[in-house]
């Protein structure tokens, strides 16, 4: 099984070029996704699952830092390297009280960045033997108290798959296939739905888009854009106009 | 924060300290002479009252010996008168050899239990006499102080001389006692007598008294014996029945003149001048101990002074010209008293911490502002967004396939995020030699091939810390100084290994060379111009640089074959090793 790889960098060249420029399958990786912002990162990595992120230091609405704290307490056993441009004292004592694997310098040398996943791959290898609890059985009405919980608590945004798994003492991908099997959705796509619904709402009072996706628990505008054109098949904008010619 | 050309004005020619103890000296230097003064003072007073008091014993136990002896002859005087012979010579109608040779066997008799009565006369009323002594004396009868004698009623009158009237052939004075004689039943005149008394009857007396400066004398005076000078020193306020003092040269010396009358007319002299005992032990003792109080009490006051005040004092002043001397604004800890001595020197110490806190303060503020210009300088170069701009550019490049441009792109980014890493001044020579390498690629870009590099690494070497931006300049100087103007492929050579003394870094390149003039040109330039170090990052500047950095001149040596090639060797001590890199 190869390893995943998760890129988070606001800068699209940077994700690209790292992409492109390391020879993944020689190292035995794929990568598996990519985030604009800590923010979507988070609503997105529970679906990628990755064993490895690079993480941009400087990145707006949530920064490297505060994704790293967070990814920490909910993935213990992700290995996350952060990427600055500042070669700075006080970022790298940050980081390693954050227990950051690597610390690395921007521009990217593609020697260093091979060298350093190597020896992460030796450790993965290593501790590859991972024991899935199960936890407890997940109930109907669990599920139930589940969807209220998002319902009242989707404004939040560093909520996820993992943080309510967590929150209610369950298996996260147990959590996962249960809810789909219950809801008939995926807990991202219900978390969305919760969300565009209110978005909608907002949107029919010609809210702007950034005040919305922030109200709505996705501060990160692009990312909530992206979403909600995914959602409603137009921009939001689009239906903002729509909605108030009529 | 050096300070050694600051000079002391004043040299201590004094001390404090031998300032009191010369003080101290003097005043019991002082102290002795007064002490030496006022005892010879008394002592003189003492031994005057001494020698008065002396000569006053001696004037009375003459007196008093002259006037007993005087009541003997007063005495014998009497037994002569009432002698049978004598009276019968004195009431014979006439006189006849018979009674006058009588009469004078009967003096004899009397005279010779005295043997100083030299002789003795009988006059009768009529004129005829009876002597004894005869041919010895010559008297004056004509003119014999009769009215006197007679005057004093048959008692005796004392003379010398027979005030004149007598004299004795010798001419040596004599004592003469005159008086009437009465007849005892009818108390009738009966006549006179004379008894004349050798003044050696006194010899004996004076010269019991053991001085030579006595004499007795007429209250005229006439001497009768004694000292002949003393006696010159006569005058009538000695003629008194009390003692009369008075001051006299005598010679060269001065003396009291100490006299009283006798009997009358005799007075007695004395002339004070036996030296004998001064001052009595005790009172020596006593101004001995004195002054011996005096000069321990001035020792212990130059001991209190010295221990309390002068040596601390010393002390203190010696502990701040070590401060001084040494040049750097330290503390001193020498032990103070707890006085304001002590706190003089606890002043001095804050005064130094306060001027030291003043100087890092400063120090801090000049390092603040620096690090606020090169921040302001990193911020104008904008690492950022040359960075992104790069990484932009380089996945442009991916997506063309053009692999060589992202080669020459990552490695300029690597370059700059090396040479334009922030703060440290001491990075690990791996990183320099990362700085250079990037370098090298990138120039060789430019170039073509027209060098190639090569590495010599001591393993151990690596991590060795050294001042930023040292290598790469010697490198830049290769290029633009050896290679480029050969116009043929060169080996530019980097050699590191790690000797006793430190870390020595060999940069070798096969280019033109330089010849000796620019050798020493360089290194003298760089050992003169302080201005290297902040503008030149060329050959000259690094080596002022490094010169500075280590504050040592033997840090370089340039070898070099014009031609052939050149070789810059430096050295880097040891001393910073274990510095990691991000802590400053």
């Amino acid at each position: 099984m190869m390893y995943r790889v998760m890129i988070i960098d606001d800068e699209m060249s940077a994700r690209r070029l790292l992409q492109a420029s390391i020879d993944w399958i020689s190292l035995d990786m794929e990568v598996v996704g990519e985030a604009a912002s800590g923010i979507e990162a988070i609503n997105i990595i529970d679906e990628l699952r990755p064993d490895i992120v690079f993480v941009d230091i400087s990145m707006p609405f949530m920064n490297g830092i505060e994704f790293t704290q967070l990814a920490t307490k909910r993935y213990p056993d992700l290995m996350i390297i952060i990427l600055t441009g500042f070669d700075d004292f006080e970022y790298a004592r940050q980081c390693i009280r954050l227990q950051v694997v690597e610390y690395m310098l921007k521009p990217i040398v593609r020697q260093e960045v091979t060298e350093v996943l190597t020896k992460i791959k030796e450790n993965l290898d290593k501790s590859n033997i991972r024991t899935q609890e199960i936890g407890q059985v997940i109930t109907p009405s669990a599920i139930e108290q589940i969807t209220q919980y998002l319902r009242d608590n989707f404004t939040d945004s560093n909520i996820n798959l993992t943080s309510v798994a967590q929150h209610f003492g369950f298996n996260s991908s147990y959590l996962s296939r249960k809810f789909k099997q219950e809801t008939g959705k995926s807990f991202v796509e219900f978390l969305i739905k919760c969300r565009m619904e209110r978005a909608i709402g907002l949107a029919g009072t010609s809210k702007k888009m950034f005040c919305t996706a922030d109200a709505v628990g996705i501060p990160d505008p692009n990312y909530f854009g992206r979403c909600f054109k995914k959602y409603m098949g137009i921009s939001y904008s689009e239906y903002v106009n729509s909605h108030s010619s009529r | 924060m050096r300070h050694g050309s600051y000079r002391l004005k004043r040299d201590i020619r004094i001390s404090l300290q031998q300032k009191t103890l010369l003080m101290l000296t003097i005043l019991l230097l002082f102290f002795c002479m007064m002490f030496m003064i006022a005892t010879s003072i008394i002592s003189k007073r003492t031994e005057d009252d001494f020698k008065i008091r002396t000569s006053e014993t001696a004037v009375s136990n003459v007196v008093s010996t002259i006037r007993a002896s005087l009541v003997n002859y007063k005495y014998l005087s009497r037994l002569i008168m009432v002698n049978d012979r004598v009276v019968s010579f004195l009431k014979a109608v006439k006189t006849d050899k018979d009674k006058i040779y009588e009469a004078r066997r009967g003096i004899y008799e009397i005279q010779n239990l005295y043997s100083y009565i030299d002789s003795v006369y009988i006059f009768r009323n009529d004129g005829e006499y009876v002597s004894t002594g005869i041919g010895e004396y010559f008297i004056d009868i004509n003119n014999l102080e009769r009215s006197n004698i007679l005057n004093a009623r048959g008692t005796t009158v004392i003379s010398i001389n027979g005030n004149g009237t007598i004299k004795k052939n010798s001419g040596m004075p004599f004592l003469t006692m005159s008086r009437a004689i009465y007849d005892i039943q009818s108390q009738k005149l009966l006549g006179i007598l004379i008894m004349n008394i050798s003044s050696s009857v006194f010899y004996d007396t004076l010269a019991l008294q053991k001085s030579s400066g006595m004499c007795i004398l007429d209250s005229d005076g006439t001497l009768l014996c004694g000292n002949e000078e003393i006696g010159a020193l006569y005058d009538s306020d000695y003629n008194s029945d009390s003692m009369v003092y008075k001051n006299i040269r005598l010679g060269d010396e001065r003396k009291t003149l100490t006299g009283r009358l006798a009997v009358k007319p005799l007075v007695v002299l004395c002339a004070s001048g036996i030296g004998a005992e001064a001052l009595p032990r005790d009172t020596i003792y006593a101004l001995m101990l004195t002054l011996t109080a005096f000069i321990l009490s001035g020792m212990v006051c130059a001991w209190f002074i010295t221990v309390n005040i002068a040596r601390p004092i010393r002390n203190l002043s010696a502990a701040m010209e070590r401060t001084r001397s040494s040049g750097w604004l330290k503390k001193f800890d020498t032990e103070m008293p707890n006085n304001e001595i002590g706190r003089l020197a606890e002043s001095y110490n804050s005064m130094i911490e306060y001027l030291n806190e003043l100087f890092n303060r400063q120090l801090e503020n000049e390092k603040n502002v620096q690090k606020a210009e090169i921040r302001v300088l990193q911020e104008q170069i904008k690492p950022h967004f040359l960075y992104n701009t790069l990484e932009t550019i380089s996945y442009m490049a991916v997506q063309e396939n053009a692999s060589k441009v992202y080669d020459a792109l990552e490695t300029l980014g690597s370059f700059y995020r090396n040479f334009l890493s922030k703060g440290d001044r001491e990075i690990p020579l791996k990183r320099e030699l990362r700085i250079t390498q990037d370098y090298l690629s990138l120039q060789k870009l430019r170039y073509g091939n027209i060098f190639e590099d090569e590495y010599l690494l001591d393993d151990t070497t690596i991590d060795y810390m050294i001042p930023k931006l040292i290598l790469q300049p010697l490198v830049e100087n290769c290029i633009y100084h050896g290679v480029r103007l050969k116009g043929e492929k060169c080996v530019i050579r980097i050699t590191t290994c790690m000797e006793e003394d430190g870390l020595h870094i060999i940069v070798y390149d096969s280019g033109v060379g330089m010849s000796i003039e620019q050798i020493t040109n360089v290194l003298k330039a760089s050992e003169e111009d302080d201005v290297n170090i902040l503008s030149g990052f060329g050959l000259r500047g690094t080596i002022s640089r490094i010169r500075y950095y280590y504050d040592c001149n033997d840090v370089v040596q340039i070898r070099s074959e014009p031609g052939e090639y050149t070789e810059i060797e430096i050295y880097i001590p040891k001393m910073r090793e274990t510095k990691t890199e991000g802590e400053e």
